[in-house]
């Protein structure tokens, strides 16, 4: 150690060792795909996973915000569906586009900033507070479309529907403009004061509010971001699939807690990257079209989501324990020592 | 008390006298109490289909099922925990118990073994949140969604098919011309009461969810009495799911869902918290005997049904909420 200075990997020094390894295993997924079902690099396959990909990104960009802080928000599913309806019921009366967009995203700013404001003003559970948060937004979507048909609303002038079926060269702007938001966010991060702070927050937070740093005013506008950006996915979406029913966005929430988690991030706080959001998010889509390319039955899906994010949630727990210095035979030795908590 | 206040050093006195006192301990009870009957007064006088027999009878014998299952889930947030997979594994071990005996065999190895998924599923989240010290609110989501997913493969196996009569019969055994549940649930009841009462286990327990350093420091088997308090939890929840899949007499893939948030709701209105060291299964059955007349109350006012769930999501934020603002004050 004493002789020479290591030089410290690129990968090492960004801080990305869990980014890559997804990045890794995603590749390794899309190439064990490919030869295992043909029908995996069809072109409308992956138009598909496109436009699958586009609304998780947006919305894991907010959750990873979140789990930056130690925070996580899990009514995100339940935003998406709501601001599409808004959206869809702002343009059935007669709203021109942009007003019917706003009324999509002011839905879902509205839902983030109660969240906000219960978790960071009251300081309530988060976990609680997004549940239920789901729990009546799903019930006021159903009371909104009790009387419409399961399709739900289909009909929207073409100027709404063209934003959803851009293209440039083949690829879908939708998907190009999520990516753009995460370079956006990323160089956000990596390169502003504001950025580093977020870590900085979820890492220690008493040290972080000694330094004065405005946790509450963080917390609160984090919130309202993911609340934002699953109504703008929500919206994107019904514009997109030129839809919006009861059904958009059911489920969402697991999968992009568990695209964060595999990503990088920690329920802990004070990790995190939006490049790891991408590589969760792409992992996440890519299982999710395996699963209907190889035709598993739902609740199967379900199963394996599960077994999933309980692996994920013990390796998470793992890692924790091994950042506050306890050896390894410590944790999977036969006998513990068990003053940790 | 006097390990009480050993542990308790250092934690103000009001908070000490809520956790452990005579004075403090189930203190909720009679408001909570003289609220429900207010209520059920409430919806006697106003609705004429309300104060029937067959009413009550019906809201009593719900109540006493899911009764059941808030037994474990209430001891599980004394020690600080919660179990959020109850629904699923109620319903799992139902739909097994039934599929079990579409497959010709005799009621009580099917039980038995039904049962004994439970406790192993309760068994993995306490090991796991134990030894990991994970989370287990996370982690039981994620065995929430999994054990979920096998309950469905087991309702999809089964198509809808009708259990055996025999089985159907069960959850309408009557003792004393009262459904055999209700008589479960006053039973356990007085059982709660002396266990709260009396027992050194329960004091652990509120040790535990008080100050887990400190229970450690005192030589309390943290580890193993939260894994107990998780089997105990899948294990009632699993009672109640085998009387609920009698009840209902085929597979059902709504079975249990959302009960979880049933629960927490019902057990912090009755005196539990998110933070621990309290809880009073006295109390869980009056808040979700108040719950079930709500929810009753709601359809004999003709409100949708489908706004039950917002109503039920209000309801937990709500009663979080006060939860979380009187530990405030507490500290």
């Amino acid at each position: 150690m004493a002789d020479t200075i290591r030089k410290i990997s690129f990968i090492r020094s960004t801080r990305l060792e869990q980014e890559s390894l997804t990045f890794g295993v995603v590749v390794l997924l899309a190439v064990v795909l490919s030869f295992v079902s043909p029908a995996f690099l069809d072109p409308n396959n992956l138009a598909s996973l496109q436009t699958a990909l586009a609304p998780n990104l947006i919305v894991a960009i907010g959750m990873m915000t979140l789990f930056m802080i130690g925070r996580f928000d899990l009514s995100v599913g339940a935003v998406m569906g709501i601001s599409g309806i808004a959206s869809a019921m702002a343009l059935n009366a007669g709203l021109p586009v942009p007003v019917a967009f706003l009324a999509g995203i002011a839905t879902g700013v509205f839902i983030g900033a109660f969240n906000g404001f219960m978790v960071a003003r009251l300081g309530i559970n988060h976990l609680i507070v997004t549940l239920g948060v789901l729990y009546m937004t799903r019930g006021v979507i159903e009371v909104a479309m009790s009387g419409e048909k399961l399709a739900g609303f289909t009909s929207f002038p073409p100027s709404f529907s063209l934003i959803g079926q851009l293209q440039f060269a083949g690829v879908s702007a939708l998907f190009l403009f999520a990516l753009l938001l995460c370079v956006v966010f990323e160089s956000f991060l990596r390169l502003t004061l504001p950025g580093r702070k977020l870590l900085f927050l979820g890492g220690n937070p008493q040290a972080a509010e000694a330094t004065g740093i405005r946790r509450r005013w963080t917390e609160f506008w984090c919130f309202v971001l993911s609340g934002g950006l699953a109504a703008l996915a929500g919206v994107l979406m019904t514009a997109r699939v030129g839809m919006a029913n009861r059904y958009m966005g059911e489920g969402l929430e697991m999968q992009i807690f568990i695209a964060c988690l595999i990503g990088g991030g920690s329920i802990a706080g004070g990790k995190g990257s939006y490049v790891g959001a991408l590589a969760g998010v792409l992992f996440v889509t890519l299982l999710t079209n395996a699963f209907n390319l190889l035709s598993v039955p739902s609740e199967w899906q379900a199963v394996v989501i599960g077994a999933v994010l309980v692996l994920v949630v013990v390796v998470d727990g793992v890692m924790v324990l091994r950042k506050s210095g306890r050896p390894w035979n410590g944790i999977f030795g036969l006998f513990p020592n068990r003053i940790s908590a | 008390m006097t390990p009480s206040q050993q542990v308790a050093e250092g934690v103000s006195p009001v908070r000490r006298f809520r956790a452990g006192g005579t004075g403090g301990f189930g203190s909720n009870i009679l408001p909570l109490a003289a609220i429900t009957v207010a209520v059920a007064a409430f919806l006697a006088v106003t609705q004429p289909n309300f104060a029937t027999s067959s009413n009550l009878g019906s809201i009593l014998f719900g109540v006493s099922i899911d009764f059941l299952a808030i037994i474990g889930f209430t001891y599980v947030m004394v020690t600080r925990e919660i179990d959020l997979s109850v629904g699923s594994v109620f319903a799992l071990t139902g739909m097994l118990t039934g599929s079990l005996l579409v497959a010709d065999w005799s009621f009580w190895p099917a039980a038995l073994v039904a049962l004994a998924v439970a406790a192993l599923i309760g068994f993995v989240n306490g090991f796991l949140v134990v030894r990991f010290n994970i989370n287990s609110l996370m982690l039981t989501i994620g065995t929430m969604l999994l054990v979920r997913g096998l309950a469905n493969v087991l309702a999809n196996n089964l198509g809808g098919q009708t259990y055996p009569r025999a089985f159907r019969q069960f959850a309408r055994t009557d003792l004393f011309d009262i459904r055999i549940t209700i008589i479960i649930m006053l039973v356990a009841i007085l059982g709660a009461w002396v266990f709260q009462r009396q027992s050194a286990l329960f004091r652990k327990m509120c040790f535990i969810g008080e100050n887990v350093r400190s229970a450690l420091v005192h030589g309390i088997r943290v580890g193993r009495i939260k894994i107990l308090a998780f089997m105990a939890s899948s294990v009632t929840a699993g009672v109640a799911g085998i009387f609920t899949a009698s009840r209902i007499t085929h597979a059902d893939t709504q079975m249990g869902m959302g009960l979880e948030f049933v629960m927490v709701t019902a057990a912090i209105i009755g005196g539990a918290s998110l933070y621990g060291g309290r809880g009073d299964l006295r109390g869980s059955a009056l808040g979700l005997l108040l719950l079930a007349l709500v929810l009753n109350g709601m359809i004999m006012y003709d409100i949708e049904p489908v706004f039950q769930q917002f109503v039920i999501g209000a309801l937990l934020i709500a009663t979080v909420t006060f939860d979380t603002v009187l530990n405030r004050r507490a500290k």
